[in-house]
């Protein structure tokens, strides 16, 4: 069928206040794929009536439609590349005091078998230095470098597994500087010895209500032998 | 509402499309209280609202890249996106059998009609008393305000409930309680009417305007 300039125009208003409907709003769809003029005049009319919206009196919408987003567009973004290079050249770029706190814990007076994962942010600042003693079956998060937080939420720290196991929780993370140490049970000791990777996420206030990560994936760092 | 600029929103989708989630949820924070009112008063229901809500910032981040200015303002081109999204569940939940949904959500004319200047506490609308006109933003839309404040009643009102609740030319007939036809050459002679007015109040300056 051909279209006049004003028959396109008229379909393209009532194709944007949505009464266009059904089949005939497809035909349009194809209309608009086809033909310049016709998405030109939906875009007019989109930049004119969408204006309407603003009689309306904002309305917060609740905490988990922006979990429920970030979640989804976690699970659909490949790892970054960055992440990866990042950790290969850690030595060099953390600051001296991560490193500091590193070698502090290695020169612990001790034979303990231990584990350590630096995490750090785009700029390769380190934020929290997490280490593992599998002898005394401890846990130690140091806080370098508190990333932004709000009161809204949690930073909770989780053990990445092999073998499509889901990951485990090692609790939350401390954001006040200083250290903080806490006793592992048997099966987070277990699958520390046994892990190589772990992984900090965004969670409500409290952390995670599922007991798996159910907010962004912010942070990851390999585990290594100290 | 946000006090965010056009420019600066356009930073933060610029961001976005580089695959920035900070600045993501930036443009979040920024616009989802206003996209949700739309969402909220179109599907008349608290879930859907949010799933409309959530379905169109996914899109957005997937097509951050795809805005320019011919889709008028940040803000404009997202309430866009979740109008169209608010469609589109509508008209599926129309064809998935549930009885029309004129009856279960129950459209009181009186929630819309802003020339009765009643309040819906529920959804938004009608929250400022006054015709339709003074309740769109005249700092933003001024041209949109006068122009709308130009048709008549019938016609304002016929414009809203297709806006606002998403409502097709049918169930606008059952609401009003008239005839197919006249609502559909109301409609029709309306959006005309508003066109010429946009024309010759805008000279040309609309898409300026929009853009800004």
């Amino acid at each position: 069928m051909r279209y006049n300039e004003q028959q396109i125009d008229s379909l393209a208003a009532e194709y944007v206040l949505g009464t266009l409907q059904g089949a005939a709003r497809r035909r349009f769809d194809r209309l608009m794929a086809e033909r310049a003029d016709a998405r030109f005049a939906v875009w007019r009319w989109e930049r004119e009536l969408n204006g309407l919206a603003s009689a309306l009196r904002p309305r917060a919408p609740r905490g988990r439609v922006w979990q429920n987003i970030s979640r989804r567009i976690e699970a659909s973004k490949p790892l970054r590349p960055s992440i990866l290079e990042r950790w290969r050249g850690w030595w060099l770029a953390v600051p001296a005091a991560a490193v500091a706190a590193l070698l502090a814990i290695a020169i612990l007076p001790t034979t303990a078998i231990e584990r350590a994962a630096i995490f750090a942010d785009q700029d390769a600042t380190a934020i929290w230095v997490v280490s593992a003693d599998l002898d005394n079956g401890l846990l130690r998060t140091e806080v370098i470098n508190a990333p932004e937080s709000s009161p809204e939420n949690s930073f909770e720290l989780w053990i990445l597994r092999d073998n499509n196991l889901p990951p485990l929780s090692l609790g939350l993370l401390p954001l006040a500087p200083g250290q903080v140490e806490s006793r592992l049970s048997a099966e987070l000791l277990a699958a520390l010895a046994g892990a190589s990777r772990l992984a900090i996420s965004l969670e409500p206030a409290g952390g995670s209500p599922t007991g798996l990560p159910t907010g962004p994936v912010l942070y990851q760092a390999t585990l290594v032998p100290i | 509402m946000s006090n965010y600029s056009n420019d600066k929103l356009m930073q933060l989708l610029g961001a976005t499309a580089r695959g920035d989630t900070t600045s993501f949820k930036a443009l979040y924070d920024a616009t989802a209280p206003r996209l949700h009112a739309v969402a909220l008063a179109m599907m008349s229901d608290k879930d859907l609202a949010e799933d409309v809500l959530q379905e169109a910032f996914v899109q957005v981040w997937h097509r951050a890249g795809e805005y320019h200015a011919e889709r008028g303002s940040v803000l404009t081109w997202l309430t866009t996106i979740v109008r169209y999204r608010g469609i589109d569940m509508l008209r599926q939940r129309n064809h998935g059998g549930t009885s029309g949904r004129l009856p279960s959500v129950d459209v009181d004319p009186a929630d819309i009609d802003y020339l009765s200047g009643q309040s819906d506490a529920d959804t938004g609308i009608g929250d400022q008393s006054g015709p339709l006109a003074s309740a769109i933003s005249s700092e933003e839309n001024s041209l949109l305000r006068n122009c709308i404040d130009r048709l008549s009643g019938s016609q304002q009102r016929s414009i809203a409930l297709a806006f606002f609740r998403g409502l097709t030319h049918q169930e606008l007939a059952e609401c009003l309680a008239e005839p197919l036809g006249t609502i559909k050459s109301r409609l029709r002679r309306s959006l005309s009417r508003l066109k010429e007015c946009l024309e010759s109040l805008g000279n040309g300056n609309a898409v300026q305007r929009a853009a800004d």
